[in-house]
């Protein structure tokens, strides 16, 4: 198993996740917004919205089959909430976005309250979701040990994330390792013009996620996980989650 | 933001609630809100424990019967600008262009 890629946090205690760099990455994510969405198109082949919409059909399914009307769903690090939409087109819910960077929620694709606010620190009270869904955020997360806690807390039931990951085997490992540092900027250059620079960081945050096995074993802790998918050589994971009763 | 995020906003620093909430400029958003029209079928209050608008708790609102009214008219105001204060430690969280910032001081100075 990979050593776990661990940091310190402000209070001196040790982390999984981008820790201190976060500074470098969520400056990157707000100078990004205009490009983010046709980059992410075009870096994952037209992929992304499919990769999307399998997580939150998976979430909308349990929703109906547990006769939730008009569940409270909440879009954590939504960006400007292409996640939510895609689970609006399935059920109709009452949507929350949740985000750090105040100019991807201002430019948001969907009607609904806006929150700014972090994973790690949720200013919701505890189970008032019904389903708590992350689509291409948790990578950017400060601490995940943290933020999957808090994602049990806020959320009732379910919880679905789509995210960058790390394969486990050590091959495909070096191939998204590859393409993230040197693929992905040449084709942000394509879509994001000056910014294509910002695009680098992702590199940054492949180099501190921890790999998918980790990842994994981090939700199990809260959840119990129903789906693990890998795609694209790993470096793209989804999970459908329903969280464990105490 | 609407009011009926405060009956879920919790100060993120020591998870205090409710959150007292000073409104400094208020707009009618129109009846083509989505919320509003999805809301409509539905019996009794919109939130379970906190009602932002009356400032009260919704035990108390129930015993006096007050309903589904006060949510329709609750759903078509957006607070656009205002702060969010936490009766507990005294953290304060400013809504700035209808969105509330929720990050606290601790983050701002070493991640953020």
């Amino acid at each position: 198993m990979q050593i776990p890629y661990i940091h310190f946090l402000f209070d001196g205690t040790m982390t999984e996740g981008l820790g201190r760099n976060a500074k470098h990455v969520y400056s990157a994510y707000r100078k990004m917004v205009k490009s983010y969405e046709k980059t992410n198109q075009l870096m994952t082949f037209f992929r992304v919205n499919s990769w999307r919409r399998f997580v939150t059909h998976k979430i909308a399914e349990r929703l109906i089959k547990d006769g939730i009307r008009l569940p409270r769903v909440l879009d954590a690090g939504a960006g400007p909430g292409f996640m939510a939409d895609i689970l609006n087109k399935e059920i109709s819910s009452d949507v929350i976005l949740m985000d750090y960077s105040i100019e991807m929620l201002e430019n948001s694709v969907i009607d609904c309250d806006k929150v700014q606010g972090l994973f790690e620190a949720m200013p919701f009270r505890d189970g008032v979701f019904d389903a708590v869904i992350a689509g291409f955020a948790f990578h950017a997360s400060i601490d995940m040990n943290k933020s999957a806690s808090e994602f049990a807390r806020v959320g009732r039931a379910y919880a679905g994330v789509v995210s960058i990951g790390k394969s486990s085997n050590r091959l495909y490992m070096l191939l998204g390792k590859l393409y993230i540092n040197y693929m992905i900027p040449l084709i942000a250059r394509l879509s994001a013009g000056k910014n294509y620079t910002e695009f680098k960081k992702i590199g940054s945050i492949y180099r501190h996620i921890p790999d998918n096995a980790r990842l994994c074993m981090i939700f199990r802790k809260y959840y119990h996980v129903t789906i693990f998918r890998e795609k694209a050589f790993g470096t793209i994971y989804q999970i459908t989650a329903k969280k464990k009763t105490r | 933001m609407r009011y009926k995020l405060i009956d879920i906003l919790v100060c993120p620093e020591c998870k205090g609630f409710p959150l007292a909430l000073h409104s400094m400029r208020k707009i009618n958003i129109s009846d083509s809100n989505e919320f509003a029209k999805k809301r409509h079928n539905r019996d009794g209050f919109e939130c379970s424990v906190f009602c932002g608008l009356k400032n009260k708790s919704i035990k108390r609102m129930e015993s006096q019967r007050a309903g589904a009214e006060i949510c329709e008219n609750c759903l078509s105001i957006n607070i656009v600008s205002g702060s969010l204060s936490c009766i507990k430690c005294n953290a304060k969280y400013k809504i700035e262009r209808g969105i509330p910032r929720m990050i606290p001081k601790r983050f701002f100075k070493t991640h953020i």
